[in-house]
């Protein structure tokens, strides 16, 4: 599905990713943990076209096509979507006419009909019960006065009624108190089918208790440096990054804080 | 000294548009106004030649003064223009095409050049207002008219007001009788501008008097259509807004221009009593240049004026707002919004202040403006100024001038929107509460709908999710 080999990225000069090899396969659930300033949201961003980040090395191939000459814009129509870490405010941008153009530029990319409002409405009703979200957030603008797990589930909102072939959750989990994570992580986990893939980037062991992965992978110093399965997570939880830090031989400024903030 | 500064400064007393405004002058209204007693005849012609004098007292505009200081006036002034002998052809298909004939409201009152067309109005008969176009209010209300008429002429302060006072032809009079709810049913004034084959300047004044605790909705455009290139057109306007006692206005006003040399200036004089409420919203649009000067003055405890104003311009286009809102009571609010949108080479000039008189005390103000460039090229002059004398007050101003924020580009973007849609929707959301005060919705959606035009999105499905936002339809 995914194929990131070699990713060199830099933002203003600096170098964040320096080498990231990941495979991600239909049907996998991949989470990535390491430390703050590891370069985490950098690869979401990269991959998702963020403009201030610039590819310097490697390639990023989705469903075999190489999407680095992309906009962003036209990944996100070929079925890559990514759940922000901090969802944008976009006042006087109303939620539900924002959702019904962003479905609609997407079924014109595939050659689809659009969806006449009439049938949008039915679809969105569906769609908000995923995420229990009411009714009344759709005449609002996106995310305007929403508090953080409110932003949160708009996102996943956003993932249902977009429905990606390949997601990338960023920090979803951050902010949200145990019911709001167990409903989004529902929310996922309905969206999640054998022909789609996810990527969920998190700081805490918890979200995988609702959200199961398949790998777990550590990165840091802008590469992945450790694979596993999810007990992986498990002893990151208990025993934080030093160790994985101290095999991959990793002793930079940037984790310097990071092992610190992982063993308070 | 520039050579244009040196050219100002050796002006001749007249300007070639005075000048050639005042040789073309009629007496205001006469020509059109067999109805008008000698009496008033008399009287009028009195106060045309005490404008004039006005006007050479006061002296045309130049760069020099801080009101004018960034606006071309020079451009303008020196044209020659002529007070149009009859209407023009009214370019209906045109207007209709752009939306402008929708019916917005029972009664409407329609001017082409600054002549009443009686083809284009509907004056349905309704209890509970007067609607009348002005040669006919001055024929039956002589005697509450000329004062403010007399008023203006000795006090004005402005050239081309003073112009209007002069020179000014046909308007619109509307009157809401005390305790009638008339908001339901907007009250619709149109100013067109007709085919010409010379440079026109029309000057018009409107009164609009609302009785103690009536309510009213108005919606005043003033369109401009295309002329031959290169010709510049003035249109003039004076309103005068009385909101008695415990009456509420909702208030429209519409500058369109489709050429860029057409101005279109409005003086709007104002006065809100005690517990009245005057909602004004006021949109420009086009590519030509629009000056509005607003004074309002609350004068009676409790009362309330908000003001929302949006500019959108590309090209050339520009837009002048100088306003002052007079606190001269205790306890009265104003909240003013003013945002822009400018594109290409356009601009937009904010001079705004809100007074506040010595014993004006627990006055509620506020008065921000926002504007959003989106050329290098455009430019937003921004004046938000509070003068306050009494002590115990609550005012806030402020002013912002930005461009597009590139994470809520990216956002758009990683939703799938494509880059002109991305930048089209922000756009809009960032103009969307400038309408907020327009609670009419026949109105709203006129509004959006010319304003959806302006941004250059016409394309139906951009066009309807964008509306869709604006009316805020329940899933």
């Amino acid at each position: 599905m995914i194929k990131i080999t070699n990713l060199h990225a830099t933002v203003n000069d600096t170098p964040i990713l320096k080498g990231l090899n990941l495979t991600i396969n239909p049907g996998e659930i991949h989470a990535i943990m390491g430390p703050n300033g590891s370069g985490k949201s950098t690869l979401s961003k990269v991959v998702a076209g963020h403009p201030a980040y610039e590819v310097t090395e490697g390639t990023v191939e989705f469903q075999g096509q190489n999407i680095l000459d992309m906009e962003p814009d036209e990944r996100a129509r070929l079925g890559m979507f990514m759940a922000f870490q901090y969802p944008v405010e976009l006042p006087g941008v109303n939620n539900k006419g924002f959702l019904h153009m962003a479905i609609n530029a997407k079924r014109k990319a595939q050659g689809q009909d659009e969806m006449p409002m009439e049938a949008f409405d039915a679809f969105l009703t569906e769609k908000l019960a995923f995420v229990d979200m009411d009714a009344e957030y759709m005449v609002r603008s996106v995310n305007e006065g929403f508090s953080g797990g409110e932003k949160k589930r708009n996102e996943i909102l956003q993932m249902a009624v977009l429905d990606p072939t390949f997601a990338m959750l960023d920090e979803t989990d951050s902010g949200l108190d145990i019911d709001a994570l167990r409903i989004v992580a529902d929310g996922v986990n309905k969206i999640m089918a054998p022909d789609k893939a996810m990527l969920v980037i998190t700081h805490y062991q918890r979200l995988l208790d609702y959200i199961k992965p398949d790998v777990v992978h550590v990165l840091a110093d802008g590469r992945i440096i450790k694979t596993g399965d999810k007990s992986l997570a498990l002893k990151l939880e208990k025993e934080g990054y030093d160790w994985v830090l101290d095999e991959a031989g990793i002793t930079t400024d940037a984790t310097d804080d990071a092992k610190t903030l992982a063993t308070v | 000294m520039s050579p244009k500064a040196a050219q100002l400064e050796k002006a001749p007393v007249l300007t070639v548009l005075e000048e050639s405004v005042l040789r073309s002058k009629r007496l205001p209204l006469q020509a059109d106004a067999p109805e008008t007693s000698a009496d008033t005849q008399a009287v009028m012609q009195k106060l045309q030649a005490t404008a004039i004098e006005r006007l050479q007292t006061i002296g045309m505009p130049t760069k020099k003064q801080e009101a004018w200081k960034y606006c071309p006036v020079h451009t303008l002034l020196s044209q020659s223009m002529v007070l149009p002998e009859k209407p023009g052809q009214l370019d209906a298909a045109l207007l209709k095409e752009a939306g402008h004939l929708e019916p917005l409201g029972q009664t409407r009152l329609a001017f082409i050049d600054g002549y009443y067309s009686p083809r284009n109005s509907a004056l349905p008969e309704q209890e509970g207002i007067i609607a009348l176009d002005t040669r006919q209010a001055y024929a039956q209300y002589s005697d509450s008219l000329l004062p403010v008429w007399q008023q203006q002429a000795n006090a004005t302060t402005d050239a081309f007001h003073a112009m209007n006072v002069a020179t000014h032809t046909n308007g619109a009079y509307v009157y809401v009788d005390p305790d009638e709810d008339k908001s339901a049913e907007a009250i619709h004034i149109a100013c067109f501008s007709g085919h010409q084959t010379e440079q026109t300047a029309t000057f018009q004044q409107h009164h609009i008097d609302m009785g103690g605790r009536s309510k009213a909705t108005i919606i005043f455009q003033c369109l401009g259509l295309p002329l031959d290139e290169g010709l510049h057109r003035l249109m003039h306007q004076v309103l005068y807004i009385d909101v008695a006692e415990g009456a509420e206005l909702d208030l429209i006003l519409l500058h369109d221009d489709a050429i860029p040399n057409g101005w279109q200036m409005m003086c709007i004089q104002g006065n809100v009593a005690a517990d009245a409420v005057l909602n004004l919203t006021t949109v420009s649009l086009g590519l030509g240049t629009a000056r509005d000067h607003l004074r309002l003055n609350i004068n009676g405890e409790g009362g309330m004026v908000r003001h929302h104003g949006l500019t959108i311009h590309q090209q050339q286009g520009q837009s002048y707002l100088h306003c002052q809102i007079n606190h001269l009571v205790p306890n009265s609010q104003s909240h003013q919004l003013v945002k822009s949108i400018l594109d290409d080479a356009s601009k937009n000039d904010f001079d705004a202040t809100i007074v506040v008189a010595k014993d004006a005390q627990k006055t509620d103000a506020t008065q921000l403006n926002k504007n959003l460039l989106l050329s290098d090229k455009a430019r937003a002059w921004t004046r938000p100024q509070l003068k306050i004398d009494a002590d115990d007050v609550k005012c806030a101003h402020g002013a912002t001038v930005g461009q597009l924020n590139p994470e809520e580009m990216f956002y758009l973007a990683s939703r799938g929107m494509p880059l002109e849609t991305a930048r089209c929707l922000l756009t809009y959301g960032f103009a969307e509460d400038a309408l907020s005060l327009v609670t009419h919705a026949r109105l709203h959606k006129y509004l959006s709908t010319q304003i959806v035009a302006a941004l250059g999105q016409t394309d139906s499905p951009i066009a309807c999710a964008m509306e869709c936002g604006t009316c805020k339809a329940p899933v």
